[in-house]
Parts: structure tokens; sequence; C-alpha cells
């Protein structure tokens, strides 16, 4: 008797021992023979890439926020979406670097991130499967540190975006490197977000740039003025924070329940960090004598920013009822996606000093995926500060929202600063502060 | 209903080989499981079973035999595949003793488990034909199943580009 060769064996065994090998090992079997070519590559069904894409595992995109239900189920390409990915990581990790392939690894993961697994599935139920998108892409982006290269003036943007959902989570260590790295990185960020050049009729005031399309640079820069300021905190305030990194981007990450109608997730309470400078300095550094903004007022050992710990309290309110901040007819600002309509909300604010504000706002869903939100603090009567922020990752992502907020007036030369507000459980026994 | 525990089954392989079996031993087997419905006299005839030779019954029998009493995996199980996203190439210990053999006696187990409808006997074969390929160049695996590359040097380098991606590990 002919011993079996494997080749001969039926296709549907070939593919089950294929599912149960990894992409690499299943390309290097389709680079043995034409047989084994064609039954890998050019198979008529989806069945065997379908089952690699899934157990790899990655997220099912068929679960992800971005799909699209009209569409009929079998119309995604496993096998070109799985490859994608295995492309990204292998230009992640090439050495040498392969710059001009960079532009794609970073869309392909930026978009896995649009694909993440919802951390609810529906209403409360919460489920335990931790997005395997993320942990992939962590763990891509921490080993082969391709974050720490110096981006393409066309990727600069594309990066930012990256490092703001990581929050400085890939940026640890304790070493001396790493340190000053990020002691170098703290100046450019303040120069950056005190710089009140930045902030006009064209960004809006807020993280954009122009056409309201959002600068994730600008927004990199505020998270990491908030965050090098969080690490300087005294106490349990140190630890009190919003949840870092690419899990906390997930859809519906946030405490409180999924609803369609609060598709943002705003009702609730939420804490804000709001820093500042002492407003002596910021117009030293803007309006300096020689006319060239010089970053060394931060490096100054004496340099202080104030950091303040506020709770708000948030709840979704008709635009008839907004006293205080009336944004453009909501039609007008009514996004592709008829799942998310704008939403007007009212609320309070209350600092240490035991001072309530009354906040009014707006959120809304760009074009681009990324939910922004507008809000004024009112203080007896008076509309005093306006802030402008965008929510990091996905709809209800954990990690809040990141911003900067400004006066209501937006005279030139009116202080700004960045903010940071993320939601907490209601029962979030946290304690405001204001320190300097 | 359920037979007693202590009904023999008699089956026939390819090579005029016979077993006599217990029968909650044989149903491991979908294919005989459904063969035996709504049997419940003693079976005086054996049952033939034309696509497995003594030798690999032998061993799908052992395996039967160590496994007899587990719950089988339902239909259900087997739908919901699709969803499980665990990939799993870890083999019981006594499982990985077991399917160490020859590659010509690991096909012919995978083979008759797939006849037999055994799946978990399926599986183990399948992860254990994936293991050996693991981490394997082509012309590795080429030497491993004794494969002929039969590509053209023009075709083969075409090839080799389009999966340039999974060379990096």
């Amino acid at each position: 008797m002919v011993p079996p060769h494997f080749l001969v064996f039926p296709v549907e065994l070939i593919e089950r021992v294929l599912i149960a090998s990894c992409p690499q090992d299943v390309a290097s079997f389709s680079m043995t023979c034409s047989a084994a070519y064609h039954l890998v590559h050019r198979s008529t069904d989806q069945f065997l890439w379908r089952q690699l894409f899934l157990l790899h595992p990655f997220d099912d995109p068929r679960r992800s926020l971005a799909h699209d239900e009209s569409k009929a189920p079998d119309s995604i390409d496993w096998k070109s979406e799985l490859l994608r990915r295995m492309k990204a990581r292998m230009i992640a990790f090439s050495q040498p670097p392969l710059i001009y392939e960079h532009k794609r690894a970073l869309e392909t993961f930026i978009a896995m991130v649009g694909e993440a697994l919802p951390a609810k599935d529906s209403q409360e139920s919460r489920t335990n499967e931790p997005s395997h998108n993320l942990l992939w892409l962590h763990d891509v982006l921490d080993k082969s540190r391709i974050l720490d290269s110096t981006p393409l003036p066309n990727e600069a943007r594309l990066y930012a975006r990256l490092r703001s959902y990581l929050a400085l989570t890939l940026d640890t260590g304790k070493d001396e490197k790493t340190q000053a790295r990020l002691r170098k990185r703290r100046v450019k960020s303040r120069s950056y977000v005190y710089d009140l050049r930045k902030y006009n009729s064209e960004t809006s005031w807020g993280p954009y740039m122009a056409h309201g399309r959002v600068n994730w640079v600008h927004v990199e820069h505020l998270m990491n003025v908030v965050l090098m300021n969080l690490g300087e905190l005294p106490g349990t305030w140190a630890h009190t924070k919003p949840p870092l990194g690419l899990q906390a981007t997930r859809p519906y990450s946030a405490p409180g329940i999924r609803s369609s109608v609060d598709w943002a997730g705003i009702e609730g309470t939420w804490r804000r960090y709001v820093c500042f400078m002492d407003y002596r300095d910021l117009f030293a550094f803007n309006y300096p004598p020689n006319e060239a903004h010089d970053p060394a007022v931060f490096e100054d050992p004496r340099f202080r920013e104030a950091t303040k710990l506020i709770e708000v309290k948030l709840r979704i309110v008709s635009r008839q009822a907004m006293r205080f901040h009336l944004p453009p007819s909501t039609d007008r600002l009514a996004g592709p996606d008829p799942r998310y309509p704008p939403l007007c909300f009212s609320g309070s604010a209350k600092g240490v000093q035991g001072n309530e504000a009354v906040i009014e706002g707006m959120v809304r869903m760009g074009v681009d995926g990324v939910a922004r939100w507008q809000f004024v603090s009112v203080y007896d009567g008076y509309t005093q500060w306006s802030s402008d922020g965008i929510q990091v990752g996905n709809v209800g992502s954990a990690m809040g929202v990141v911003g900067v907020w400004t006066t209501a007036l937006h005279d030139q030369g009116d202080p700004v600063g960045p903010f940071w507000l993320w939601k907490v459980e209601e029962d979030d026994p946290t304690h405001l502060m204001e320190y300097t | 209903m359920a037979a007693p525990a202590t009904q023999q089954i008699k089956i026939r392989c390819n090579d005029e080989k016979e077993f006599t079996v217990d029968r909650d031993v044989l149903e491991r087997s979908v294919l005989i499981k459904n063969m035996l419905e709504d049997v419940t006299e003693q079976q005086d005839a054996p049952i033939p079973l034309p696509n497995v030779s003594g030798p690999v019954m032998a061993k799908v029998l052992e395996y039967c035999t160590h496994h007899r009493g587990e719950p089988l995996p339902s239909a259900d199980t087997e739908q919901s595949q699709d969803e499980t996203r665990k990939r799993t190439t870890d083999i019981s210990e006594w499982d990985q003793k077991f399917i160490t053999v020859d590659q010509e006696m690991l096909f012919e187990i995978i083979l008759a488990a797939n006849y037999l409808d055994i799946k978990s006997l399926l599986d183990v074969g399948c992860k254990t034909v994936a293991n050996m390929i693991k981490g394997k160049t082509p012309e590795e695996i080429r030497k491993l199943f004794n494969i002929v590359n039969d590509f053209t040097p023009e075709e083969e380098a075409q090839i080799k580009k389009e999966n340039e991606w999974a060379e990096d590990r």
C-alpha cells in the first residue's frame, strides 16, 4: 500500500491542519508547491482565512462599531485584512526601517483601534473578553518601538494619534535615557500647549486644524502636559487619573450603561483635571521682548504649573433647555452616521473651594469618527470658560476627553490650558484638590 | 435508550482483521454510533470498515478506550467553532505520547478519525501536523512531507515576494 501523502488529503483536512497553524506557517506551506499555493491563495471561499483571522486571535470585525450591518456578512475580505496586519507588523519590526512604508502600517494600526471589540455588548452587560486587536497592537508597538522613530512630515499626525491612544504607557521606564526623553518632550509639549498663537478661529480655540479636522499633534501635547503634571502630584492624587492605554480606548469602556440615546456616555459623574500656568509666566512666554518664544522658561527648576481636580456631573437636555450656550442648530452639525446625532448636555462642576459652576455644552460626531465635546462653565450667570476637546479613542472610551480650556470671550492674550475629562463610577470617593 | 455497557460489537477492517469491542468504546466514533442507532440486540455479523486497516484500527481503539466515558462534542460545538477565539495547539500528555508515531501512521490515524468521525482524535492529529510545520521554511516543509517543488524560478520569485511578510519572526 502506498503511504498517504499530505497533499492528497481531502481539502477540509488540510485546512484543518492549517487553521491550527499561525499565518506565517500557512504562508510557508503555500510556498512549497503549486497545489499548496492554490489551496491557500486561490480557494474560492473565505473559510480558511476567516478562521486564521479570528483564531489569530483578532477581534471579530462583525462585532465592532465600525461594522456596517447593512452590508452582507460575507462582505469582509478576511485574507486582505489579515495580510494587511501581518504586513504592518513586518514593517514595524523591519531593520533597517522601511520608513516609506511606515504610513501604511500606522494607518492599519489606527484602523484596528477603530475596529476594537466594544467593552459592553448591550445595555449593562460588560464582556470579559479583552480586545485582541489592542493586545496585539500594544505588543507590536511596545516591542518594535516604531513610534520612537522620527516621522516623515506627512506621518506626524498618525504618530501623534497612536501616541495619544497610548498616553505614555510605553514610556514608563525609570532609566535615565527614558527620563531624559520625557523631560525633553515635556518642554516641547508645554511650549506647544501654552503658545497662544495656536488658538484662534481657524483652530476653533481647540485641538483642531482648519475645517475642524483633529490636530492629533496638539492632542498628544495636551495629554503629555497633564500626564506629567499628574506624575508630580502628592499622595493619593498621583493615582487619581483616567484609565490609560490602548484598552482604555475601547468603545464603552467607561463606567455607565451603554445606551443608544446617550451614545456618547454623557450622563453620570466625571472627574476633570485642569492645568494652568501663572499668568505672568504665560504672558512672558508669549510676548517676549525679542519676538522669539523661548522654551527656556519651562526648563527653569522654579517653573510651576497648577493642577486642579474638579467633579463634574452631566445629563442630557434638549437644545431648547440651554440657557447660556446656544449651539448652532443640531441639524447642521449632524454627522453622516445616524447613530450619533448631536447631543446637548447640562450639569454642574465643583472645585475644592466648593464654588459651583453650571456646565452646558454639546457632543457631536465628526466625519472622522471622533466625538467632539464643546462646553462652557458659567459662574454666577457669567459665562467664563469655554472648553473644546475630543474623545480619545472610540465612543464611550474610558480614557475620556482631552482638550483645551480658554476664556469664553476668546480675547487676545486670554489664558489657555489643557484639560482631561473622564467618567468615574457614581460613588467614586476621590477628594478634590488644587495643587500648585 | 442506553444499551447495557457490557454489549460487545464486532468490526471487520479492510485487511480482514476483526475486533470485538465494548459498545461504548466504539461509539466514540459518530459513524458507528449512528450505525448502531436503534440496535439493542446482540449483532452477530461484524460491521465492515473498508477504509481502515487493522494496525490503524488498533491504534484508534487504544485512543477510544482511554477516552471512554468522556462527553462527546455536540453538533453545536462544531458550529460555534467559528466563534471560538482560542487557538490551542496544546495536546494532553497522554494524547501526545499516543500520537508519537511515524508520519505514515499519523496520516493514517487522521484519515481514519475523519472517516470514523472521531472529532477529538482528528483534532489531536491535525494539531500534531500543525506543530510539525511550525516555524519551518518552505524547503523544510517540502522535505518533511516529500513535496516536489514544481514552481518555475519566476513563479517562485513572485510567490516569495507575495509572502515576504511571513519571513520576519
